[in-house]
């Protein structure tokens, strides 16, 4: 016979598996939708997110799992995420709305694009450091490895897909935060990059004027572009192929001339469709038992570090270019070679104009920014190809 | 080799990659617009 407590836990089992966590998950949820739609943070993918954070948060999960039968979101995160389609069809999306012309007609920008990927590898570096010294120091037993450390230094490549690509492989527990970071700093670019700008360059620096050349590019040369790199990246990173093989894939589509429809349909109903499922998905790994973590607040703390230093990289770079260089670089446009794409262009010929209104450096600044798209892909790549050698090697 | 140890040489390789990646695209589009010129702007 049982009890009426036993009864009453029955009928009302919601009420009963309630806790202080799940409340915690409700209100971090309830910002990113406050962030998504009253700042206009990222709404795409902050909102699916934030709202993905509540449904499984919810007593008993069942979106998630219900008496052994997958829920709805695990089937999605089986099928989009661990199998890693749905990052690899966004970026089918993003190559179609690429446009490299600008990138073909001023190709030394390529630099810039590597340049801005130091904050990666600094934050690996960062990030292996700081959780020893935290568990050397409070016991908090974070064991941040290699792997775990490289899916945090990826919120550096100022791009979404990637860092989800790179987390899922190194750190599954921890793709919820790493999304979030990643995608909330892209979207906070104009609040982060200005005061490193400033602080690493005089007034004189950012006033400098670029010369811009306005050439049409061959058509035979728009349709090279993307098959020469995917055979590069495959031979020199194969690892990589997924990535950008699929992303210049959608950018022959874009330039081909001949595939309108698809080309449409790549950066219209696919990038939409894909984003709202990416995005809920996301959203559903973060569950209480793995967001509620040290390692989340090291993540959003590191994930912050990684973007300020691919600014410094870039602008750094720029600089030491000019001391070899008859035509001077507006070192603002280095910080432009990150992959937050169009708006660190932005930024930086805003900047630019605050110093000087009659300067004009947008279009070097898109050339740079469209390389921090290649260069944030390709340093994925590497980090994949690099880190389980690299893990085999330590003692 | 230590953790640290391998972030470094992660920081080391990695770099040296990407920009040997990407200088190698630089001369890779550097020679396509030799063979297809670019042209002016009418």
């Amino acid at each position: 016979m049982k009890t009426l407590l036993e009864n009453l836990r029955e009928v009302f089992v919601g009420v009963f598996d309630m806790n202080i966590q799940r409340v915690i998950m409700y209100a971090i949820g309830i910002l990113l939708i406050y962030l998504a739609i009253k700042k206009d943070y990222e709404p795409m993918l902050l909102l699916p997110i934030g709202f993905g954070a509540i449904l499984v948060n919810l007593p008993l999960s069942a979106v998630w799992e219900h008496e052994g039968t997958p829920g709805v979101l695990q089937i999605l995160n089986n099928a989009g995420i661990i199998t890693e389609l749905f990052p690899v069809l966004i970026f089918i999306a993003v190559g179609a709305m690429i446009d490299f012309s600008e990138l073909l007609k001023n190709p030394r920008m390529l630099l810039f694009g590597a340049a801005a990927q130091f904050g990666i590898f600094f934050t690996i570096v960062a990030a292996i450091a700081l959780g020893a010294f935290l568990d050397n120091t409070f016991n908090l037993g974070l064991n941040i490895d290699l792997k775990v450390a490289s899916a945090i230094g990826i919120i550096g490549a100022a791009d979404g897909p990637t860092s989800i690509f790179v987390a899922n492989r190194f750190a599954k527990d921890f793709i919820g935060p790493i999304s979030v970071a990643a995608y909330s700093y892209m979207s906070l670019v104009p609040i982060i990059q200005p005061p490193v700008i400033r602080a690493l360059t005089t007034r004189k620096e950012r006033m400098i004027r670029m010369q811009y050349h306005d050439k049409k590019v061959s058509q035979k040369v728009l349709i090279a572009f993307p098959i020469v790199i995917t055979v590069i990246a495959g031979i020199v990173a194969p690892i990589s192929v997924p990535l950008i093989g699929l992303l210049m894939f959608g950018n022959l589509i874009r330039v081909s001339g001949v595939l309108e429809r698809l080309s449409q349909t790549a950066q219209n109903e696919l990038a939409n469709l894909v984003t709202l499922l990416l995005g809920i998905t996301i959203g559903s790994t973060m569950h209480y038992e793995k967001f509620l973590h040290p390692v989340t607040l090291m993540i959003l703390a590191l994930g912050l570090v990684a973007f300020i230093f691919d600014t410094a990289g870039g602008v750094l770079f720029a600089k030491f270019i000019n001391l070899f260089t008859k035509e001077k670089i507006n070192p603002m446009v280095g910080a432009a070679g990150i992959s937050a794409f169009p708006m660190s262009a932005r930024v930086i010929q805003k900047m630019a104009t605050k110093e000087d209104p009659t300067n004009f450096i947008l279009m070097q600044s898109i050339s740079a920014n469209v390389a921090g798209q290649i260069g944030s892909v390709i340093a994925g790549g590497m980090v994949l190809a690099l880190v389980p050698w690299l893990v085999t090697l330590i003692g | 080799m230590t953790q640290i140890g391998a972030a470094f040489a992660l920081m080391g390789y990695g770099l040296i990659g990407v920009f040997s990646v990407l200088i190698v695209i630089y001369l890779v589009v550097k020679l396509l617009g030799k063979i297809f010129p670019e042209e002016e702007r009418k």
